[in-house]
């Protein structure tokens, strides 16, 4: 880990190129899926939707105690999820005796995802005979109110078609037919850092929310069964984070923000959301602004490639 | 069923600054409840009959959509999902998740087509919650759309 910070990693690079890795992973789901108390998987997963209802999703008002009349609108669902990520990293890197693998991000603008969908390491089942973490978790009927039985997350995927189909009107609506040659990743980075202010309806953070919103339609997806239309879970605010594929993809939307950042500003957002607190995490906005900072940074991979002289 | 559509009364094209010269527009939908399914809101200008399966073209009216991520409905207990105009002073918790929320298509193009007949403008938001599966015959689904008033605005560099 370069000066001690935990390097992300592109998740099909991780299957294909550090399967041990992979492996480690699985590991710490696994265990952690195994714990029911404030250490444990379903625990982080009940802080976003159900039970406990803390995410952000949009810009909303929030009275702060030395305005007692003023309502201003926070746009505050990327560092609110970076902060989440962060402690669950950590909660998770607390049930690997390594502690080197962190969470990976899931390109599904990559040509690999937009021919094939859920990337193998979310979608294998069983995986050496085991059952396969990454692929479902398990909703427990103590874990919300309207809870039912137990049950398994559940996931209907769409076709890879349409996340094209949205990526691309996205990117045209930005940069016309600009670079129409480069995979559709280069243009969407290059699309999203032509949008130059973060805050508004159309400004940066907003447009990524609705990438964002339609990845999470996507993934969930809508299953017939027994003629009853039934979502899948990342379709669902109150379930998205159960779903083990949750932390992958906002990861990615935490790795765009970080390449928008490094073109536009670390600290280019609204000042007054510097000083919010981020609940129930403790930190503020202006904490989680530098994630080399917070302890981590990106890449596709990272491996030694020789020893040195010594 | 199919969740129902909605369509603006006409806006005269005349009266705004469509009917001029204008680099960028946006057309907004205020207050939108995204209590329920996830659905992604496809906008059409001038296509009141556009539905789910009408094609996503300018030639169609098609100017662009949004998508919102629902909340699937209540999960908690009874007052979970009320959500509550009045805050107290002082109040230092985060406002409600249900409070409305807001969202803008960039329709650049799609406006430019529609004011250059120069006749009115009509707004169609036909929300799509996944296209082809057919959803069950609720007034939840039907509803689905539910939002304050829709805004164009118009913009010049």
């Amino acid at each position: 880990m370069p000066n001690g910070r935990l390097v992300r990693k592109d998740v099909d690079a991780l299957s294909s190129l550090e399967p041990e890795a992979l492996r480690k992973l699985r590991n710490a789901y696994s265990q952690m899926m195994q714990i029911r108390d404030y250490r444990g998987y379903n625990y982080w997963a009940g802080i976003h939707g159900n039970p406990q209802g803390y995410c952000w999703h949009g810009p909303r008002p929030f009275s702060q105690s030395w305005h007692p009349s003023l309502r201003l609108d926070y746009d505050l669902w990327l560092p609110w999820h970076r902060a989440y990520l962060l402690y669950f990293e950590h909660y998770l890197r607390d049930q690997q005796t390594d502690p080197d693998v962190g969470l990976p991000w899931w390109d599904w603008s990559s040509d690999q995802s937009l021919e094939a969908g859920i990337p193998t390491a979310f979608s294998a089942e069983p995986v050496d005979d085991q059952p396969n973490p990454l692929y479902k978790a398990h909703i427990r009927s103590t874990d919300y109110v309207t809870s039912p039985e137990d049950r398994d997350t559940r996931r209907f995927p769409g076709d890879p078609s349409e996340i094209r189909r949205f990526l691309l009107e996205h990117i045209t609506r930005l940069i016309g037919d600009k670079d129409e040659e480069l995979p559709l990743y280069n243009r969407l980075v290059t699309a999203l850092l032509s949008i130059t202010q973060f805050e508004g309806l159309t400004g940066f953070s907003q447009t990524l929310l609705d990438i964002h919103n339609r990845i999470h339609g996507w993934t969930g997806g809508i299953s017939l069964e027994d003629g009853r239309p039934v979502p899948g879970d990342m379709r669902v605010v109150g379930t998205a984070a159960y779903d083990p594929i949750f932390w992958s993809h906002h990861c990615m939307l935490d790795r765009l923000w970080y390449i928008w950042q490094i073109e536009n500003g670390l600290n280019n957002i609204p000042a007054d959301h510097l000083p919010v607190v981020l609940q129930p995490f403790g930190l503020t906005v202006r904490d989680v602004l530098d994630i080399e900072a917070l302890g981590y940074e990106y890449a596709v991979s990272a491996e030694v490639i020789a020893g040195g002289p010594g | 069923m199919q969740a129902k559509a909605y369509t603006s009364d006409p806006i005269s094209v005349e009266a705004t600054p469509l009917a001029g010269d204008f680099t960028r527009a946006d057309i907004e939908v205020h207050d939108l409840d995204h209590s329920g399914e996830s659905f992604e809101g496809r906008v059409f200008l001038n296509n009141p009959d556009a539905d789910e399966s009408t094609e996503l073209t300018l030639d169609n009216g098609y100017a662009g959509s949004f998508y919102v991520f629902g909340h699937g409905g209540c999960f908690g207990d009874v007052g979970h999902c009320e959500v509550s105009g009045q805050r107290r002073a002082y109040d230092p918790r985060q406002s409600h998740p249900l409070l409305p929320q807001t969202k803008a298509v960039r329709a650049t193009e799609a406006l430019r087509r529609a004011a250059a007949k120069g006749e009115d403008i009509k707004v169609t938001v036909v929300p799509v919650i996944a296209p082809g599966i057919e959803q069950p015959d609720t007034e939840d689904i039907e509803d689905v759309l539910k939002f304050d008033h829709v805004s164009i605005i118009s913009y010049k560099s």
